[in-house]
């Protein structure tokens, strides 16, 4: 189910049609303008965020509730600041340091963090992984000394790989359980018992996909994609610097 | 006319073990040849040979009349290898992508890349299925995946490892089709398998490795009743006295 909304999903929409660079650069220029944005706007971002998921013919309701985790995160940032931000309190309770400023503080930084994760699986929704890989060597290629096409496979690979892993960890988790590891009292022993065969899987794997990779020929002269802006990636590129503008402006 | 041609290999694993001793073994163009052998016999170790994953310690492995150590590249693109294990072959995050590493590795143009993963995934019959992700698929329809992308670098040869393990009547009959399909078409086969019972009945030639040595090599009809003295079952149709038929049946 997870795995559904963190990924690619073919669909004629026209944020599919866009070119990855101008999405890649969108979100980037988003989450930098989030930091100068205010509760306002970034609630406003948060609707514009699932406003085109559902745009892109992804359900709003599905996507959050994949990222319930990220929200349960998300609610102990705002707690976190709602307890530890000297200012004027909240309740006239002496046991419950709450203050308004730390409830403001903890709201603005999940606000931010909220809109990059929306953006981002917007991103990933509606961008076929290897033109992500694509775009990211594309913008890596004048940095000297940058190994763009060895990175921009890195990236691809662990797009790849993180529902593999997570399905082995739900494999050994199972069998752990199935042979009484609740019975076990110590949470750092019964943690130690997943992540060992876990790592240990993991190096198996990458070690199984080099041999893959090389014997399909994987080297340093590849296919490069062929980008092409069109009237609509622009288009986007201006209502993006249009919303990135107002996102910083207001409060 | 031999494609793969082995001189006197001799392979030792890092432990100091030998995987490999003396293989000396010509395989036609064209060819179905299904290689079998209990575990730890040296089979995937020598199917690595081929694709030049490994080079020889001795003796030499040539691939279309050019040794594999002097052109790896063109070992790896003349025979194509299908691993055991198809979700650490798959790289790709889309049915395309993955198959599309092969030949993009080659950099081939874009239009030849689209033409040959179309025909590939066509041919494993995964064609509708393009834009899925390979994790989401059945266990069947992933080794069909890793065939595609082996078969989207156009290979002359395809060797197999094990192509039929973990998968179910409808999986094995499906990927054993799509071998036997191939074969049909011209293309070069040797299958690797500890069990003879699922591909036997096409096989044009049976080879046992045993402990890192060839010790039957022959047509399967002819040498099939020595292979349980070398760890290997005889498929169950041969114990009754009759011949192995096919599954595709």
């Amino acid at each position: 189910m997870v795995a559904l909304v963190f990924g690619y999903n073919e669909k004629p929409s026209p944020l599919h049609a866009l070119d990855a660079r101008v999405k890649l650069a969108a979100l980037v220029a988003i989450s930098l303008a989030s930091l100068k944005a205010g509760l306002f706007t970034l609630a406003l971002a948060v609707v514009a965020a699932l406003g085109l998921l559902a745009f892109a013919r992804c359900s709003p309701v599905r996507c959050l509730a994949a990222l319930k985790w990220y929200l349960v995160l998300l609610l102990c940032v705002v707690l976190a600041r709602l307890l530890t931000t000297p200012g004027e309190p909240l309740f006239d309770v002496v046991w419950l340091p709450a203050s308004r400023q730390g409830l403001l503080a903890g709201l603005e930084l999940a606000g931010r963090l909220l809109v990059i994760a929306l953006f981002g699986l917007l991103i990933t929704f509606t961008t076929r992984p290897s033109h992500i890989r694509a775009s990211v060597e594309w913008f890596l290629r004048p940095i000297p000394f940058v190994p763009h096409q060895q990175a921009a496979t890195m990236i691809g690979l662990l797009v790849r790989f993180i529902p593999v892993i997570l399905n082995q960890s739900v494999e050994l988790g199972d069998a752990l359980r199935a042979r009484a590891i609740d019975h076990r009292r110590n949470p750092l022993r019964r943690m130690t018992y997943v992540t060992m065969p876990l790592l240990r899987r993991t190096f198996v794997t990458a070690d199984r996909l080099a041999s893959a990779m090389e014997a399909r020929c994987y080297g340093a002269q590849r296919t490069v994609h062929r980008f092409h802006l069109t009237a609509r990636d622009w288009s986007a590129m201006g209502l993006v610097a249009c919303f990135c503008l107002l996102l910083a402006g207001c409060p | 006319m031999n494609i793969i041609e082995i001189s006197s290999l001799t392979h030792f694993y890092s432990d100091g073990r030998a995987g490999l001793q003396g293989i000396d073994l010509t395989i036609t163009r064209g060819s179905f040849v299904v290689l079998a052998g209990a575990n730890g016999a040296g089979k995937s170790t020598l199917l690595k040979h081929l694709n030049g994953l490994l080079l020889p310690a001795a003796g030499t492995v040539r691939i279309a009349g050019v040794g594999v150590g002097e052109d790896p590249i063109h070992a790896r693109r003349t025979v194509g290898m299908v691993f055991q294990d198809a979700d650490s072959q798959i790289v790709g995050e889309t049915v395309y992508d993955d198959a599309a590493f092969g030949p993009e590795n080659l950099n081939w143009p874009a239009a030849r890349i689209e033409e040959s993963v179309a025909a590939a995934l066509a041919l494993v019959g995964l064609g509708a299925m393009r834009d899925r992700s390979p994790h989401l698929l059945s266990g069947g329809e992933k080794r069909r995946l890793a065939i595609a992308g082996v078969l989207a670098m156009q290979p002359e040869v395809i060797v197999l490892d094990e192509p039929f393990a973990n998968l179910d009547y409808d999986g094995v009959r499906q990927v054993l089709g799509h071998i036997v399909d191939l074969h049909r078409g011209g293309t070069t086969i040797v299958v690797c398998v500890h069990d003879l019972e699922k591909v036997l009945a096409h096989a044009e030639r049976l080879i046992i490795l045993q402990a890192g040595r060839i010790v039957v090599d022959g047509v399967p009809a002819q040498v099939v009743l020595a292979a349980e003295a070398h760890g290997v079952r005889m498929p169950a149709a041969v114990r009754l006295g009759r011949a192995v038929e096919s599954w595709l049946r």
